[in-house]
């Protein structure tokens, strides 16, 4: 009973954002995007770079991975900030706490039903590239191992934003949590590519007070950033520059304490 | 038998007592009437009760499981003051959604649905989207999502308040046929008439403080006159 109960939370939790008009149209502006890319680069390669010996299709592949990356956590921020604000702004948080479900229960299945939109979105829009790409031939680049793997990566900083989301949406309005989060997001990245590698004891050792916040926030929250770059790493096939092994355990710390912080104030603040 | 036991419950907002050291237990198979003036804490003690509201001191007993664990839940079905869904859900869809967090057979469900609509008499709006639902339409589906799932205790949070009065006799109806089908129905209200005739037992607090609790065969007058004398007694002993 207790799986069928995040189950249909997990479905209601889709079914709540299927006509979201903002989703919708940032699908629209990723179509008009990877036109772009396509024509764009086309058109100023023949024009300007036919004689010089450049890899066009690089550059086109690496403009749609930054699009549609910085897309992916526009839209989880965007989604997180109202998963849970949304029921208590329309008054259904009440009538679904008193359902036998957990308090965790609830807020995971909200966080999880999300995280699979972000990714529903992530894999239409990669289907998308597929489609237009396949005018240069590109296709099989997208259906092997690294595209694959690069997806499973990413769905770590969606999730992860889409926490931190939910986490500020509960202190904040909605247009305020929204920046917040992309903030915040935006130093995490700058954290973790700073002390990306550094043990503790170095870290430690940091002399000044904006390099002591930052080096607290790449301690403590999960490190969206390095996960974007391992992800864009094993987009290009390239090796990867951080450890994995090493990542994944600071993750599961770091998330579980994220997660710790919800709870607490998602109790707090009540219906 | 109790079937919901609070002990010493304590609950403040910002520093403010909303619940001063409440303690009181439900018999099983009562009508209760949990009464006070507005801002008494009727509210904040029924959310405390469904662990929608942590509180500081004190403790929660649903048929002896403790109100923390979801368990205690599963046989409580609850009607907030105003009711709401998402407003692109059908009526039916609502429904199924609560059906489907308490109903285990997935073949009962469309007849319960079916049979809670029926009794609600709005079987005819059950395609009908929630953003187009009048507030009297609203409160019945409310009502109908209680009965799904045929829970024994109900918790109903100020029902009566903003209804028309055909849907108030209604609901006063329905509550008389769940009470007799031996359903514990507890009952906010600070509308005195319309649980008067119905109660077996009654709690009134004020400003978080339990006030009285009585069986209502024990009232040598009337409800009103009860209620008003002891909110006076307490407010001129401060």
């Amino acid at each position: 009973m207790k799986a069928k109960i995040h189950f249909l939370l997990i479905k209601n939790t889709l079914y709540k954002e299927y006509r979201n008009k903002t989703l919708l149209l940032l699908f629209l502006f990723t179509l008009l995007i990877l036109w772009l890319d396509q024509t764009f680069f086309d058109f100023i390669f023949n024009q300007f770079f036919k004689a010089q010996n450049l890899n066009l299709i690089q550059y086109k592949l690496d403009l749609f991975y930054y699009i549609i990356s910085s897309w992916n956590i526009l839209i989880s921020a965007l989604l997180g900030v109202s998963c849970v604000k949304s029921d208590r702004d329309e008054g259904v948080l009440e009538g679904l706490l008193s359902l036998p479900i957990s308090r965790l229960s609830y807020v995971l299945s909200r966080i999880f039903g999300t995280w699979l939109i972000v990714i529903g979105y992530y894999v239409l829009s990669l289907l998308l590239a597929i489609t237009v790409f396949s005018f240069d031939g590109l296709q099989g680049q997208f259906l092997g191992w690294p595209i694959l793997s690069s997806l499973l990566m990413s769905s770590l900083p969606i999730l992860i934003v889409i926490t931190l989301s939910v986490f500020f949406s509960l202190h904040f309005s909605r247009v305020w949590a929204l920046i917040t989060t992309l903030f915040l997001t935006g130093i995490i990245s700058h954290a973790n590519e700073t002390f990306s590698g550094r043990f503790l004891d170095q870290i430690a050792h940091i002399d000044g007070p904006y390099k002591a916040i930052i080096a607290l926030i790449h301690s403590l929250i999960p490190h969206s950033g390095t996960f974007n770059t391992l992800s864009k790493e094993l987009f290009g096939n390239h090796e990867l520059t951080k450890s994995l092994t090493l990542e994944l355990f600071h993750f599961s710390g770091s998330y579980t304490l994220l997660i710790f912080a919800v709870m607490i104030t998602f109790r707090q603040k009540g219906p | 038998m109790d079937i919901i036991k609070v002990k010493n419950l304590t609950k403040s907002y910002a520093g403010q007592r909303a619940l001063n050291n409440l303690s009181l237990n439900i018999k099983k198979g009562d009508f209760f009437g949990l009464l006070g003036p507005n801002g008494a804490g009727k509210t904040t003690f029924v959310r405390c009760l469904l662990d929608i509201l942590p509180f500081e001191h004190g403790s929660i007993f649903i048929e002896e499981v403790p109100h923390k664990k979801p368990q205690s839940r599963a046989a409580l079905a609850y009607l907030p003051e105003k009711f709401s869904f998402y407003p692109n859900y059908s009526v039916y869809q609502t429904l199924h959604f609560f059906a489907g967090t308490k109903i285990e057979n997935k073949k009962e469900i469309p007849l319960q649905i079916e049979k809670s609509l029926e009794k609600m008499g709005i079987l005819d709006l059950s395609s009908k989207k929630i953003k187009h639902l009048s507030k009297g339409q609203l409160q019945r589906v409310g009502l109908a999502q209680m009965l799904v799932g045929r829970p024994h205790i109900l918790i109903l949070d100020e029902p009566f308040s903003g209804l028309d009065p055909l849907l108030i006799k209604e609901m006063k109806d329905l509550l008389k046929e769940l009470k007799n089908e031996g359903k514990t129905i507890i009952v906010n209200s600070h509308i005195l008439s319309e649980v008067e005739i119905i109660c077996d037992s009654l709690a009134i607090i004020d400003k978080g403080k339990l006030l009285a609790h009585k069986r209502m065969n024990e009232l040598d007058i009337s409800l009103e006159d009860f209620f008003c004398q002891t909110i006076e007694n307490q407010r001129g002993t401060k």
